[in-house]
């Protein structure tokens, strides 16, 4: 059910003017995707070195809360750029992204992530850390580290596979895959 | 000097067999490549975002730089031999590519910028330096790196 | 190399680049775009 919702979701996407406008674009959407790509340097690249300080790899002799603090600002500039320009990637296609097995896994991960950011936030913006200063950070802090490196590099990898087409919908597949992608049409046909 | 023997003789090797033959081989390099330009460009970038004084201005520049300077080798490593690979795949396409000589132009810019102007000059004490010569080598370190990026992408367009 | 003409040379370079770099790559990306203009338009 959910998938059809989705799916009906994209094709209402799909028919404005606006959408295929810019999938169609000379430039625009060159732009858009390029600009998603690169400002990935600016959220990410902050966000790395934030996890390394949590993992105790860099910056040893700066407080956590610091590094955290002092990187918020360039980060969640880039955070917000890559939510536009991925909004407007979407949009340019949304019915291929919405039956991308890879674009699903992607948002699984990019909510994983942001859970394990938000409680890491929360740690950090605490009073008085009594781990603030130590080089190496306690274990529950250098777990959240890593597992958010982990779920980003996650999220650059299904990224990067949404423009590959082993499991696009018209491919032969197993029928759990229709399933798992979302693929409304395909399903109905093997019924 | 031209350079299509070299490009050739890559294109022949045993590394393109691998990199032309298995498609999702290469995706997960371009992806490892991605990583590395996210580590290299994060690290240069906060650095020169200190030296600009958008950030971290309580931490003094030469920590910040001094603290960066090791993921950024670590990244450049990682980054050109992911980029060797997927060169293997494709070589006779990116020699004809200007914009893959842009990046490979940038990248030894970029690499030379670094190590022999903005380490040695900016490593130590900054009393001693113009303020506007260390914006300058900032504003410039962006510009050459950003080009080296974009130019990677823009190799996919034209 | 002293601190002084370090600091000066990099200077140099770095307005070089910004100047020369800058018009060069410029340049490439508007002709690749109108390259993708006549080939696509």
């Amino acid at each position: 059910m959910l998938n059809q919702l989705l799916f009906d979701l994209a094709l209402w996407l799909d028919a404005q003017q606006w959408s295929t406008d810019l999938h169609e674009s000379y430039y625009v959407y060159n732009w858009v995707e390029s600009t998603h790509v690169l400002t990935l340097i600016i959220f990410l690249g902050m966000l790395v070195v934030i996890d390394l300080r949590m993992l105790g790899y860099i910056f040893k002799d700066v407080p956590v809360s610091k590094v955290a603090e002092r990187l918020d600002k360039p980060m969640m500039f880039g955070f917000a750029v890559m939510v536009v320009t991925g909004f407007l990637l979407y949009y340019a296609i949304p019915v291929r992204t919405t039956t991308s097995i890879w674009f699903r896994i992607k948002v699984v991960l990019l909510i994983a992530a942001g859970i394990n950011a938000l409680l890491l936030r929360n740690i950090t913006k605490q009073e008085n850390l009594s781990w603030d200063n130590d080089p190496v950070p306690p274990r529950r802090v250098r777990i959240s580290g890593g597992l958010s490196i982990a779920f980003w590099a996650g999220v650059i990898m299904t990224g990067r596979m949404i423009a590959y087409d082993w499991w696009d919908c018209h491919k032969a597949m197993p029928g759990f895959m229709y399933w798992a992608a979302g693929c409304v049409n395909e399903l109905a046909e093997l019924d | 000097m031209d350079l299509l023997f070299l490009f050739e003789w890559i294109d022949t090797s045993m590394l393109a067999e691998i990199s032309k033959a298995y498609g999702g081989v290469f995706a997960v390099v371009q992806t490892f490549h991605l990583g590395a330009m996210v580590l290299l460009g994060g690290m240069i970038l906060v650095g020169d975002l200190r030296l600009l004084n958008i950030t971290m201005s309580d931490i003094p520049a030469p920590v910040v730089l001094k603290n960066t300077e090791r993921w950024v080798g670590y990244a450049l490593v990682a980054i050109v031999l992911s980029g060797i690979f997927m060169m293997s795949a494709v070589a006779i396409k990116l020699y004809y590519n200007v914009f893959f000589l842009s990046k490979m132009v940038g990248l030894f810019m970029g690499v030379c910028f670094f190590y022999l102007i903005r380490k040695p000059l900016l490593n130590g004490d900054h009393s001693e330096l113009n303020p506007w010569s260390i914006k300058i080598i900032a504003v410039t370190s962006i510009l050459i790196w950003f080009s080296v990026a974009a130019s990677g992408r823009w190799i996919g367009f034209s | 190399m002293n601190k002084k003409l370090l600091e000066r040379m990099s200077v140099l370079v770095s307005v070089a680049i910004v100047v020369g770099w800058g018009i060069f790559w410029g340049t490439q990306v508007v002709a690749v775009q109108e390259m993708l203009k006549l080939a696509y338009g």
